[in-house]
């Protein structure tokens, strides 16, 4: 397996994906968010598979490491602005309205 | 309650704050840990991508499990509400997490990725995904806790959500999850119950959240025959363990005995 030229594309990918990041804070370039993330997450996939194909082959392993770590900060900026807290959304929603419907039912006594 | 902090002229979210900072941290772990069974730290970063991938399909699909009849009704209405309206209904619907459901996820990712990998041995993968959960469930819960979500009950001893004092049951559970972590991380390192820690974790686990739901507040999500849904699953998957525990047990008795 080619391991430079898997390096360079996972290199190449993990620029995209941390140049996007400052490009997408626009609503109407918000898809690019999830472009950047798509990128990161495949560079790092290819930076890592031209990582082991350069150590099976005995070649130096710089632009691999290089490819693997520009894809890791550029997949963790656009995962930061992808995974909003709508995990426990629901829970959050439901705090607030115990918390209303409580003051509520205390306004009614006095 | 810190939902939201700002970060390169961004307001970013507490949770994929800690959610990240989760994943690198067990990544770290996982590739120093690996190099003692002789997996390479690129065998690591693919694992890592698979769990996540894993984690967060498995967590959505529990959380859906829990609004099921919701989900339906909501799907018997298509023709009488807009293409909006129907997308943000679902949203709610399945935009939850239930840590059992990612659990889950992550380890038939990590069984399907050890099936396919030459260079990773599914017990070795296994152990390292059993050291690497309750670390990452410590950010987790710190992050549910900074969120203000699976907040606890009512109490007098707590912090304040939305004007009430709540059991910080979200940090109770992060410090539990932290030593589960050191235990399973001890284990791992002095080779004990190699191929068994994931047996081990459940053993830990599942005693401790079942205890620990009693101190939770919030009710959305769910419950059956009178318990919540993840202290069901709790119950069955310690049976679950539990026979598989004993089993092993009467076949190794039940072989010594004829070699004997």
């Amino acid at each position: 397996m080619n391991s430079k030229g898997l390096s360079i594309a996972g290199l190449a990918l993990g620029v995209f994906a941390v140049c996007g990041f400052f490009f997408c804070g626009n609503y109407s370039t918000w898809w690019m968010v999830f472009v950047c993330l798509a990128a990161g997450i495949v560079g790092i996939a290819l930076s890592a598979k031209g990582s082991a194909a350069a150590k099976a082959n005995n070649e130096p392993k710089g632009l691999a490491v290089a490819g693997l770590v520009c894809s890791i900060v550029g997949t963790c900026l656009a995962g930061l602005a992808t995974i909003i807290a709508i995990a426990c959304v629901a829970c959050v929603a439901s705090a607030y309205n115990e918390a209303v419907n409580s003051l509520n039912s205390l306004s009614y006594y006095y | 309650m810190y939902p939201y902090i700002d970060l390169f002229g961004r307001q970013i979210s507490t949770y994929a704050l800690l959610v990240i900072a989760g994943l690198l941290t067990c990544g770290f772990v996982a590739s120093f840990l690996g190099k003692k069974r002789g997996v390479e730290y690129e065998s690591v970063i693919f694992m890592i991508l698979a769990v996540a991938a894993g984690m967060f399909i498995g967590a959505h699909i529990v959380f859906a499990f829990t609004n099921l009849p919701q989900i339906i009704d909501l799907f018997s209405k298509i023709g009488s509400i807009t293409f909006s309206d129907f997308f943000t209904a679902l949203g709610a619907y399945v935009g939850g997490m239930v840590f059992y459901g990612g659990f889950f996820g992550a380890v038939a990712a990590v069984a399907i990725y050890s099936r396919f990998s030459k260079v990773v041995a599914r017990q070795d993968a296994m152990d390292l995904l059993s050291v690497c959960v309750p670390l990452f469930h410590v950010f987790g819960r710190v992050g549910c806790f900074l969120t203000g979500c699976c907040y606890g009950v009512v109490s007098d001893f707590g912090f304040p959500l939305y004007g009430i004092n709540r059991f910080p049951v979200q940090l109770v559970e992060a410090l539990g999850n932290l030593a589960i972590f050191f235990v399973i991380m001890t284990l791992f390192r002095k080779n004990k119950f190699t191929g068994k820690l994931l047996v081990v974790y459940v053993f830990l686990y599942a005693p401790m959240r079942f205890v620990l739901e009693f101190f939770r507040g919030d009710t959305i999500r769910g419950f059956i025959f009178g318990l919540s849904t993840s202290q069901f699953i709790s119950v069955i998957l310690l049976g679950i363990v539990i026979t598989y525990c004993a089993c092993k047990l009467i076949i190794k008795k039940t072989k010594e005995e004829k070699s004997v």
